[in-house]
């Protein structure tokens, strides 16, 4: 898939991100029709654009995600690497019920967890796995479950 | 494999459990040869910190021998002789670049938890709950080790096992809190908590440069300790007012550093125990923050306050008007301690760092849970105690 990419913001540095960076906030609180679009979900990577996202290619994660999401990639200040955005197009993608939030299967928790382990691909070529882990028996407690839960949806959730 | 697991609040067992797997290939698995209780397993067996799961693994202060390599391990071998840093950190983020590896991005799996408490997600830890990544503890005969190029260490021929362990969590961590307190030639470094953390603190104090370390406890063995292995002057607080002491001791100006290494369940003389205590019970603060309030008024004007103690959230009567009428710097961190352990590791082997009076009680790892009883209760003048997986 083909990126968005904003060639200003390589082309003009640092006063053309502000710019870019309005845009972001500008839509992301903009009421569309009926529905309030979410915010752009963003990352940054320790890696220059070129290697984040080399002729435009974005990481397989993110690729699989197809012309549902728009993309932005662009230079973070100060060295810090590549900012990449991502948003799906459809507003109404964003919108999922809370059934699916809890299975973690939600639009916005894909995107999420996309956007970490296109981080984590680009920065040290794997993504870090912790399951299975010895560990002792575990009894059938609620509490057991709640943390299950929790740590099942560990990456798609959070304030990215 | 044989395991020490948290099976509830307060309650710990050792258990029979799989052996853990390469499960990335910059991953090793270590045979673990020794493994200590540390200050903040506490917080963690008493429920201070709710992200455990009955049958996780504790452990986190740990070193061995290299057993098993991923494919993409470059530096380590099977029979290599290691200790590894407590935190787990892939020394290529922007956060591993700037050497603040306890934060490093991409070290917790599972980082909605975090994000939620503290806005943002610190790295993982080894055995630190599932808020840190859920990465099984290293009181097991076996441990799999993830980004072992970056926080496996070979551990140098002239220094001993029980030497070595403490360069993996307490000595790193002492080291984190001189070295971002900024704690500079001729200062005269305050630090509260004599154990495995204080002291090490303390001979990191020394290690920059200070011309004066008081260590503050009311242990009278861990003051000793302190005094005969870290040659630092001590203060016990419960026979003494801290601050009046520290001012006479510094001609009146305060100590230019304060490094606070007690930790959310820190205890204290008087009425402030007992209200701090009530509301940790209630859930109005989690954490009791005593000693961290005396740093701050011990300190001196424009000096630099450093928890290294673990806070989980929210502390009660915080003098924030002293921290700012004062000028003072407030900082704290997870220990950094791949930045660390090789100078570590160096002094020890030059023999100008001593760790392995800490190791107070070894055992078996088949009485850990006795073992971290005594930790608790500090029974026995028990320190550390020190667990053999393999005996
Ligand atoms: N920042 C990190 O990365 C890191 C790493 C390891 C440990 N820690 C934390 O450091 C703290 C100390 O760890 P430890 O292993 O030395 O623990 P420890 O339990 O062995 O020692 C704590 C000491 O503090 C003393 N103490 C309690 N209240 C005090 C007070 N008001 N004033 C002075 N001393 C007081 C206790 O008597 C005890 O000797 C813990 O909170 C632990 O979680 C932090
Ligand atoms: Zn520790
Ligand atoms: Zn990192």
């Amino acid at each position: 898939m083909r990126l968005g990419t904003s060639v200003v913001v390589g082309a003009l540095g640092v006063g053309a991100a502000a710019l870019v960076r309005r845009l972001w906030t500008r839509t992301s609180t903009q009421a569309d029709g009926a529905t309030t679009r979410e915010r752009w979900l963003v990352v940054t990577v320790a890696l220059p654009q070129e290697e984040a996202a080399p002729d435009g290619r974005l990481p397989e994660p993110l690729a699989e995600l197809g012309d549902r999401i728009e993309v932005e990639v662009r230079p973070a200040p100060g060295d810090k690497g590549t900012e990449i955005a991502a948003r799906y197009r459809d507003p109404k993608e964003e919108h999922a019920g809370l059934a699916s939030r809890v299975e973690g299967e939600s639009p916005r928790q894909q995107l999420r967890s996309a956007l970490r382990r296109s981080k984590q691909l680009l920065e040290v070529g794997e993504v870090l796995r912790v399951s299975p882990a010895p560990h002792g028996e575990r009894s059938a407690t609620p509490g057991g479950a709640l943390q299950e839960l929790v740590t099942e949806v560990g990456r798609k959730e959070g304030r990215l | 494999m044989r395991a020490l697991c948290w099976t509830g609040v307060n309650k710990l067992s050792v258990e029979t459990v799989d052996d853990p797997q390469l499960l990335n290939s910059e991953d090793v698995i270590v045979k673990v040869t020794l493994g200590t209780s540390c200050g903040s397993d506490l917080h963690l067996i008493g429920g201070y910190i709710p992200f455990m799961r009955a049958g996780d693994i504790l452990g986190h202060e740990f070193m061995g021998e290299v057993v098993e390599v991923g494919s993409a391990v470059r530096k380590h071998q099977v029979g290599d002789r290691v200790v590894v840093c407590s935190f787990i950190a892939c020394g290529r983020c922007w956060y591993c670049r700037q050497q603040l590896f306890s934060l490093c991005d991409n070290g917790n799996p599972n980082p909605a938890i975090t994000e939620a408490l503290w806005g943002f997600a610190p790295g993982g830890c080894f055995g630190y709950s599932h808020a840190m990544g859920g990465h099984a503890g290293s009181h097991a005969q076996y441990v799999r080790v993830p980004y072992a190029d970056h926080g496996a260490f070979p551990v140098p021929d002239g220094v001993d096992d029980m030497t070595a362990l403490f360069a993996s969590d307490s000595a790193a961590t002492g080291w984190t809190g001189a070295d971002l307190g900024e704690v500079r030639p001729g200062d005269t470094v305050a630090v509260w908590g004599a154990g495995g953390v204080g002291q090490m603190a303390a001979a990191a104090a020394w290690a920059r440069g200070a011309e004066r370390v008081v260590v503050i406890d009311r242990l009278v063995n861990r003051l000793q300790q302190a005094e005969q292995h870290v040659s630092a002057e001590t203060l016990n607080y419960e026979e003494t007012d801290i601050g009046g002491e520290l001012r006479e001791l510094t001609g009146g100006r305060g100590p230019d550093v304060c490094i606070e290494a007690v930790g959310m369940e820190a205890h204290t003389t008087g009425p402030m125990q007992v209200y701090d205590q009530v509301k940790q019970q209630l859930r109005l603060q989690t954490d009791r923050p005593s000693a961290v309030r005396e740093a701050v008024h011990a300190c001196r004007k424009g000096g630099t306050v450093f928890t290294l103690g673990v806070f989980a959230a929210v502390v009660d009567k915080f003098p924030l008007g002293a921290v700012m009428n004062k000028g003072l710097t407030l900082r704290g961190a997870q220990m950094h301690g791949h930045r660390y352990i090789p100078e570590i590791l160096e002094r020890m082997e030059a023999g100008t760092l001593k760790t392995s009076h800490l190791a107070t009680h070894v055992m078996s790892l088949e009485d850990a849970p006795k073992g971290y009883q005594m930790f608790k209760d500090k029974e026995d003048g028990c320190v550390r105690a020190v667990f053999r997986p393999h005996d």
